[in-house]
């Protein structure tokens, strides 16, 4: 948990909504954006960010303090936007591809990693399979342990570090594609 | 020419390296007011907030540790220079830190902006100067922190965030207009001299 979080969990619950904000204020950003990735609409990622941490403020409770705040946060947003889907578009959600359907071709020239940017990066991310994408960009973006990761998205150890690589190395199979 | 290991390991460093590098859209400014409006206070026992008080480990910094120490000082020299000052002296205190130190006292001031990613005071103590003094981020408090030596008198100052936004101090409990529309706060460090205010 970010150093100072659980006394401004402390201060929610006994009544002081304004440290409640400055929660809010650290971690809206990278909720919004995942909201953004998972609907593609401005008003729904603002809709389901808003309801996101509404329900943190309702469930805080439940939450254990000395976790870290963030990766359960995440995971309340992930399910939330994972209902939404469901419920109002339908959507299929996408589930992760066996461990043992990757492979990839290594008879490209040397060169590849200086050739890409991050905004094909970025649009490289769109097209991989929900658990991947966020799995790295909550290592890479957010900064999170492997452990935090595995915790934000349900996932064990072993599968979080798995998914870590093979969504890198996903990434790069996409770059040699092109 | 195929691609080894250790070149395969580069590429992958890179895209992780770029994703740190993504650039997130910034979510609409009156999102937190927002959510602020939906919720209710919460009300907990004293028996539940006693247990999670006890749940709740307490972490120890070194900067923690430099404001508790810092905290006991202004304490104590506060205490004394209510007792041997002159009668009749004027004394101002405001929500900071002082330790005095010789002819310079130390101020710490303080500023509640987690969304900022960089602070400096600027103000009269140096000419306002382009050149301000840097703050640095508290995790503990979650607060921006920074220290200014400064000889007594009445000084203006601002923040200046993220190199841009110049704002007076949201706890100063003094402000003066600066001509220009804008706010700039007051600080006095005073030894009863009260001396002029540098603008």
């Amino acid at each position: 948990m970010a150093s100072g979080e659980e006394t401004l969990v402390y201060e929610i619950l006994s009544g002081d909504v304004n440290s409640y904000a400055l929660l809010v204020k650290r971690y809206q950003k990278p909720i919004y954006n995942l909201m953004m990735r998972m609907t593609g609409s401005e008003q729904d990622a603002l809709d389901l960010t808003q309801e996101t941490f509404v329900r943190a403020y309702e469930k805080l409770e439940k939450f254990n303090p000395s976790a870290p705040f963030f990766p359960w946060l995440y995971t309340m947003g992930l399910n939330l936007a994972r209902d939404f889907l469901r419920k109002e578009k339908g959507s299929p959600i996408e589930s992760c591809e066996p461990d043992n359907s990757f492979s990839i071709e290594i008879d490209q020239d040397d060169g590849l990693a200086e050739q890409i940017d991050v905004q094909e990066v970025l649009k490289g991310l769109q097209t991989l399979p929900v658990d991947y994408r966020e799995a790295l960009l909550l290592r890479f973006h957010e900064g999170l342990s492997v452990s935090e990761v595995a915790y934000a998205l349900g996932l064990s150890l072993s599968a979080a570090k798995m998914r870590i690589h093979r969504g890198l190395l996903k990434l790069r199979q996409l770059f040699e594609k092109q | 020419m195929q691609k080894t290991p250790v070149n395969i390991e580069k590429d992958l460093k890179r895209i992780a390296g770029l994703i740190a590098d993504i650039r997130y859209a910034e979510p609409p400014e009156s999102l937190t007011e927002s959510v602020l409006a939906t919720i209710k206070p919460k009300k907990l026992t004293f028996w539940e907030r006693l247990w999670r008080r006890l749940r709740t480990p307490v972490s120890v910094s070194p900067l923690r540790m430099f404001s508790a120490g810092a905290s006991v000082l202004a304490v104590f020299a506060f205490a004394v220079a209510l007792l041997w000052r002159d009668p009749g002296e004027r004394i101002v205190t405001r929500g900071i830190n002082q330790v005095t130190h010789h002819t310079l006292n130390t101020v710490v001031l303080f500023l509640d902006r987690p969304d900022a990613t960089a602070v400096e005071v600027i103000g009269s103590f140096n000419n306002w100067s382009q050149k301000g003094v840097s703050m640095v981020w508290d995790k503990d408090r979650g607060l921006w922190v920074g220290a200014l030596s400064l000889k007594p008198g009445s000084y203006e100052y601002a923040f200046r965030i993220n190199n841009r936004e110049i704002i007076a101090d949201p706890k100063a409990i003094l402000n003066r207009d600066d001509g220009f529309g804008h706010q700039n706060s007051i600080l006095i460090i005073g030894n009863g001299n009260g001396g002029e205010t540098k603008i």
